[in-house]
């Protein structure tokens, strides 16, 4: 039986739902604490200075209501990486060089974290409410996502250089080529990218900040782990039995 | 003792069709919207979406007021 997209795909949205539900339960009992703190001080400062700032004056949405948009904003967002992630692995299957799909999938799944997660994290950190500061959102949006693209885009060249090296170069060689190539690549664009317009106010403390912006890297490691296992077992069920039948390559 | 690249089974390439990629972009759209939009394309209802998902925002790490 040949593998195809559509058995992939399924696979890859089953195991977002789980990741989706871990992340809500996660977002609901651990980062909801932080996010309520963080308004406090939010409302106890605007009080103080009572600016303009867009939270306090006539809320849109009530606390519980937005605690139930940011559990359906996780699950959303699991079943859209999802999508992309299913199909680029659909992709890029054949090329991962790898003994099973479970393993395949756990690179690919790294990979993801390393670039939209760990990476964006390292220059532009998740914040809690009461940091930012909303007349400087879309220059930070914009930021944000050309960092983001920045760092997809060089994790497919240097596959490429990979690929181009394999020919010529020996594997140790190769592998420490990479290394050096990545460290090189984003590094500098950490040290390159413009800072953040946004300056944290004093009155915010820093253990409030960290516990956050933690538990935020913690939250999308945790919604990857979930992904990738998830997706890697339920592919290998169905390649494995695929492969029973023949026999073992000599 | 050297290094040496592990064998690996050569594996046929998944036919992946054109609709997937179309999917690909509406699942993008649909991140930009639930985790990015301030006002950029929406004019009137970015501020409701932005309120809305305010703490998947946060939480996920992505710039927010």
């Amino acid at each position: 039986m040949e593998l195809t997209y559509s058995v992939v795909i399924k696979r890859a949205l089953v195991a977002a739902v789980a990741a989706g539900i871990c992340m809500a339960l996660y977002a609901f009992f651990v980062v909801e604490p932080t996010i309520d703190d963080a308004i406090e001080l939010e409302e106890a400062t605007a009080q103080v200075a009572s600016g303009d700032h867009g939270h306090e004056d006539e809320p849109l949405f009530t606390r519980s209501q937005q605690v139930g948009g940011g559990v359906l904003a996780t699950v959303l967002f699991a079943v859209s990486v999802s999508v992309v992630f299913g199909t680029v692995y659909a992709t890029v299957r054949h090329r991962i060089p790898a003994v099973s799909d479970f393993t395949r999938a756990l690179w690919l799944a790294t990979v993801a974290f390393g670039v939209t997660a760990l990476f964006p994290m390292l220059k532009y950190p998740a914040n809690p409410p009461a940091v930012g500061d909303p007349d400087t959102v879309n220059e930070r949006t914009v930021q944000y996502v050309l960092l983001v693209a920045f760092g997809i885009v060089a994790a497919v060249l240097l596959c490429k250089f990979s690929g181009w090296l394999r020919t010529r170069v020996d594997f140790d060689r190769r592998i420490v080529a990479l290394v050096a190539a990545a460290v090189l690549v984003y590094g500098g664009a950490l040290l390159l990218f413009p800072a953040s317009p946004d300056s944290i106010a004093p009155e915010v403390p820093a253990g409030l900040i960290w516990r956050f912006r933690i538990q935020s890297l913690g939250g999308l490691a945790m919604l990857w782990t979930v992904l990738g296992l998830g997706f890697g077992w339920l592919m290998d069920r169905v390649t494995v039995r695929e492969t029973e039948g023949t026999p073992a390559p000599v | 003792m050297t290094a040496t690249a592990i064998p690996v089974p050569q594996i046929r390439p998944i036919r992946v069709p054109v609709l997937a990629w179309v999917v690909v972009a509406l699942a993008v759209g649909l991140l930009y919207f639930v985790l990015q939009e301030n006002g950029a394309v929406l004019t009137q209802s970015w501020e409701t979406l932005h309120e809305f998902f305010h703490d998947g925002r946060h939480l996920l790490g992505v710039p927010c007021h």
